[in-house]
This record gives structure tokens, C-alpha cells and sequence, in this order.
């Protein structure tokens, strides 16, 4: 059996066993920890010599087959809140366009791989560090060491803005009343990271329906994935089309070890405790973050490469 | 005029009789190589070119290896703050998608090798590099360890080894490796005879890289067709999803 493949838009041979290897472990993470794998995978990518658009766009395709079986067996469990993604969707795609858009000019100046390590570097710092502290307060509350009870809701201006917003509609899945554009906005914003980032956003939706769209958990994950299916089927179309980046063979290597991975990581989860599980993804997280700040701010051995990214 | 003529013939068939004469060394350099096509398919990792031939036993003889030659617009990093991005674009004619200078066993043949104008270095002479900022030769170092880090450039000693070859000549042996960033297109194999550290004649052979079958397929429909390309993709990303869905039963993640 040969070990190597060649990726026909990367024009790069990937050993075969690394590259699933690579799905296997981010699939693992993504079924230890219930979030998903691609804003882990685009990193690793850059890190094994993918070019980073490439990396990108190719972990957008990657998402739609992931995320695609999930959302049907939510919807067959009737958690997917279709009123409330649609609105995302539309504010996904928009965004996503104008993401794409973005990496295009970007490509032109040279200058798209700063944006999608720049961007990596502070959503990962972001999210790794917020993960980080809460986890440790949880360990630190359970353990008695920290006793302080927790605050009372208190009425932010976020919430008053949203209070605010026009055309005040009635979401019957989620149980909420919202200005649709709420939803719009927030999903433009999420479509536009997914198409820097080429992640599907769930690591960044799942906070926001829950922290800022205010809806019930058992309806964040199915609809956070319908959303993600949607914009990252948007996402993947628009890079082929626009910077033809997306390498579907190197997105069908990643499958094979991500789906395989997050079966054995939710069987691994039921027997590991949360909040040490939970520190264990943000120090990964901030490690992977530290390790693109560097490529970042060191030297580089080489001061020169080929335009556009490739 | 008549004694005009007949010294020009003579000049003319002077040098038709010295041209005849085989090269300082002796009889010319005989090369072959194989295989003389390279397939870039679904399982290409690299491909290993095998270099043979024959030169007067009292000579030596390098092999250059040389791809088509492009002109490509470059991003220059440069430090802004604490960070590096793109400073400048810069773009360089005239240099070859690959080259490798491959030499003997035995003397330092970088040195001898440097003498004759051959090697990496060298290309400097031929490159021609656009309005920059910085200085062409930083530009052509720079452009030269982007270039070896996919090894694509490489001056690689004691890569010739030698063995008594026919009616008292001397055999010579080389395996070229063409690293799986090989692009398609036409790359010669150049052999140059060395004598005493002065270039003797030399043979050229060529060797045709080409994109087929599954790569050629995708690459084609992914320059031409970009959106049929796009939808294939997610479709196929569908289909692959539905399918470990089923498989694993999966509630999946995101």
C-alpha cells in the first residue's frame, strides 16, 4: 500500500498515515470535549507544510461532511431550532462572502496567511484563556477553596441594546423573543471567521447562543450545526470558485480519521471528568496559539514565498 | 578576389577539420537516462532518475539537472512592529523550477565546480530580479533557501561514482531525485566533461514531468470548471458525512 498521496491543489505529497493520523486526533478532541475539531485542524495543517489557504478552505470542506450526519440525527430529534438558523444562515453566508472576499484581496497584497494566523491567534487566545480561567474557578469552587457564590444576572447594556432592536420576534423552538437581527449579524460575523478561519464557527456559536442569543442547550448544538453545515457548504463553494484553494482529497483524508476519532473520544468522554478534561483542551488550545504567536514574531528562516500563499 | 576566395575556403575547411576533431579528452560523453518520463499520479512521493553514461577514462564529469524555466512574483517578509507580513512583491525572471548540480566522488569538486560556473550560486548570472527594496543579491540568497527548502535547488556532492566502463573508458553512475513538489514540464539532464578543471564537451538528455490520470483530472477541473468543482466538493463531502453517519451512527460534533 502506497504511504503517500498526492494533493492535486496543494501540489504537496502528505504521508497518508499522518494526515488521517491528524483527523484521528483533532476527531478524538472533538468527540472528548463536544467541540469541534476545525479550529484545531487548520493550525496542524499549516504545521505539517499545508499552505495555510489551502489548510483553510480544504477544513471548510472537511466540516460540511462532519457536520452533516450530526445535524440530521438532531433533527430527527427535533433539536434543531430551523427559524433561529435560518437567520444565522443568511447572516453566515453574507459574512462568509464577505470573509472570502477578504482572503482574496488579501492574497493579491500577500498578505492572507498573516490574516488567518493573526485571526487564529486571537480567537485561540480567546477562547483557550476564557476555558482556561472558568475551568479553573470550577475545580477551585468544588474543591472549597473558592466559596464565594455566583453573581446575579445583572442587566448589561448588551442585553439592554438587544431589548432594543427592532422587529421583536418570536423563536417557539428556543422559547425566546429576539430582534431578528440579532441572529443576522452575529451569523455574518460567525461566516465571516469561517471563511478566514476555515472553521465551521461551532467553538464560537455554541457561546453565543448561549451566552448572547440566551437559548436552551438542548437546542444550541443542533441548530449551531445546521447553521455550520449551511455557511460551510457556502464557504467550500465560494473558495473553489474564488481563490481555488479547496483540496477535497486532503478534506477526504481528514474525514476518514475525524469520524473514526470522535466516536472513540465520546466513549472516552463518559469516563473522564469534565473540568480536568476541560483545563486539558485549553492548555492544547493556548499551546497551539502560542505556537502560530511565535511563527508570528520570530525570524523566519526563510524571508521570501510565492505569492498568494502557495 | 581569386586568392581572397581560396583562403576563405581554407579558413572554412580548417575549421570544419578542427570542429571534426573529438573534444579535449577524447571521443564525446555518452548519456543516458531513465526513466524518461515522470508521472505525477494519485501516489507520487518523488521520483528517482537514474543517470549513466560514458567520458574518456583520464576525465571527469558533472550532471546538471535543470526544470523549465519561470518568472514568478515573490512576497518579500519584512518586520512590521513585532510582527513579519509581506513588505514588498518582487518579481524574478529567468530562474528554473528545479536545478541540481551533481558531482564526483573524490576532489572538492564545489570548488572546482565554482570555478567552471556551475552550481546553485551561479544562477545568479542568469536570474533577472524585478525593483525591490533590498539588495538582488539578498533577494537571490533568499530566493535560493526558499527554493532548497522544498529541494528544489541542490548542489549535491559525491553523487557520480565511477566504474571501468568499455574499451578502456571510464562509467559513470547518478541517481537524481525529483522531490514530490516536481512541477510538470520539461526538465534537462545536462552531463559536462571535466578535464583537468577545464570544461570539456557535454550531452543533454530531457525528461518530461507530467500531471495524469485522478491529479490531472482534479487540477483540470478545479483551474476550469470552479464551480462545478465547488459543488462536486461539497457534494462528495456529503455523501462522505451521510456515509460515516450511517456507519458509526454517529450524533457527530462541530
Amino acid at each position: 500500500m502506497p504511504w503517500y498521496i498526492y494533493l492535486p491543489i496543494a501540489h504537496h505529497s502528505v504521508a497518508l498515515p499522518l494526515m488521517v493520523g491528524l483527523g484521528f486526533v483533532v476527531g478524538l478532541l472533538s468527540g472528548l470535549f463536544g467541540v469541534g475539531g476545525g479550529f484545531l485542524m487548520t493550525p496542524l495543517l499549516i504545521m505539517f507544510g499545508i499552505p495555510p489557504t489551502v489548510a483553510a478552505a480544504s477544513d471548510s470542506n472537511q466540516i460540511v461532511a462532519a457536520s452533516a450526519s450530526g445535524m440530521y440525527a438532531h433533527y430527527r430529534l427535533g433539536n434543531v431550532d430551523f427559524k433561529m438558523g435560518m437567520y444565522l444562515l443568511i447572516g453566515g453566508v453574507l459574512g462568509g462572502t464577505g470573509g472570502v472576499q477578504i482572503i482574496k484581496v488579501l492574497r493579491q497584497m500577500g498578505n492572507a496567511d498573516f490574516l488567518i494566523k493573526i485571526t487564529y491567534v486571537v480567537m485561540l487566545g480567546l477562547v483557550g484563556g476564557y476555558m482556561f480561567i472558568e475551568s479553573l474557578q470550577a475545580l477551585r469552587v468544588r474543591s472549597g477553596r473558592a466559596s464565594a457564590p455566583l453573581a446575579e444576572p445583572r442587566d448589561t447594556v448588551y442585553a439592554r441594546v438587544i431589548r432594543s432592536l427592532p422587529f421583536p420576534t418570536r423563536f417557539e423552538k428556543s422559547g425566546i423573543v429576539l430582534s431578528p437581527l440579532a441572529p443576522l449579524v452575529l451569523g455574518g460575523l460567525m461566516g465571516m471567521l469561517a471563511a478566514i478561519m476555515g472553521v465551521g464557527g461551532g467553538f464560537i456559536m455554541v457561546p453565543v447562543m448561549v451566552y448572547l442569543l440566551r437559548m436552551p442547550m438542548h437546542v444550541v448544538v443542533g441548530t449551531s450545526l445546521f447553521q455550520v453545515l449551511f455557511t460551510c457548504i457556502a464557504v467550500t463553494i465560494m473558495q473553489a470558485y474564488s481563490n481555488r484553494t479547496v483540496d477535497f482529497v486532503l478534506a477526504l483524508l481528514l474525514l476518514i480519521g475525524s469520524t473514526l476519532g470522535a466516536q472513540i473520544g465520546a466513549r472516552l468522554s463518559t469516563r473522564l471528568k469534565d473540568d480536568q478534561l476541560k483545563i486539558f483542551l485549553a492548555t492544547l488550545v493556548l499551546l497551539v496559539m502560542v505556537k502560530m504567536l511565535l511563527s508570528l514574531v520570530l525570524t523566519p528562516h526563510i524571508l521570501i514565498s510565492y505569492h498568494g500563499g502557495h | 578576389m581569386r586568392g581572397f576566395l581560396a583562403v576563405t575556403c581554407l579558413c572554412c575547411a580548417g575549421l570544419v577539420a578542427i570542429s571534426a576533431v573529438p573534444a579535449r579528452g577524447g571521443a564525446p560523453v555518452e548519456l543516458a537516462v531513465g526513466p524518461s518520463a515522470i508521472n505525477v499520479g494519485t501516489f507520487f512521493s518523488g521520483a528517482e532518475v537514474s543517470v549513466t553514461g560514458e567520458i574518456p577514462a583520464a576525465d571527469d564529469v558533472v550532471i546538471e539537472v535543470v526544470g523549465p524555466q519561470s518568472g514568478d512574483l515573490y512576497d518579500v517578509k519584512g518586520r512590521f512592529g513585532p510582527f513579519w507580513m509581506t513588505r514588498e512583491k518582487v518579481q524574478l525572471e529567468n530562474t528554473p523550477v528545479l536545478y541540481m548540480l551533481l558531482m564526483p566522488q573524490g576532489l572538492d569538486w564545489k570548488r572546482v565546480a565554482d570555478g567552471l560556473g556551475l552550481g546553485v550560486e551561479h544562477l545568479k548570472r542568469q536570474v533577472s530580479i524585478g525593483p525591490s527594496g533590498l539588495p538582488p543579491d539578498d533577494i537571490f540568497e533568499m530566493f535560493v533557501n526558499l527554493k532548497s527548502s522544498e529541494g528544489l535547488y541542490r548542489d549535491v556532492p559525491e553523487a557520480v561514482t565511477y566504474t571501468a566502463g568499455s574499451g578502456g573508458r571510464r562509467r559513470f553512475a547518478a541517481v537524481c531525485r525529483f522531490p514530490s513538489s516536481t512541477t510538470a514540464g520539461t526538465y534537462t539532464i545536462n552531463a559536462t566533461c571535466i578535464d583537468h578543471g577545464a570544461r570539456g564537451p557535454s550531452v543533454s538528455r530531457e525528461v518530461a514531468v507530467r500531471e495524469t490520470g485522478f491529479v490531472k483530472m482534479v487540477g483540470d477541473m478545479a483551474s476550469n470548471r470552479r464551480l462545478v468543482y465547488g459543488i462536486s466538493a461539497v457534494a462528495i463531502a456529503l455523501l462522505a458525512g451521510s456515509f460515516t453517519g450511517l456507519l458509526f451512527k454517529s450524533r457527530g460534533s462541530h
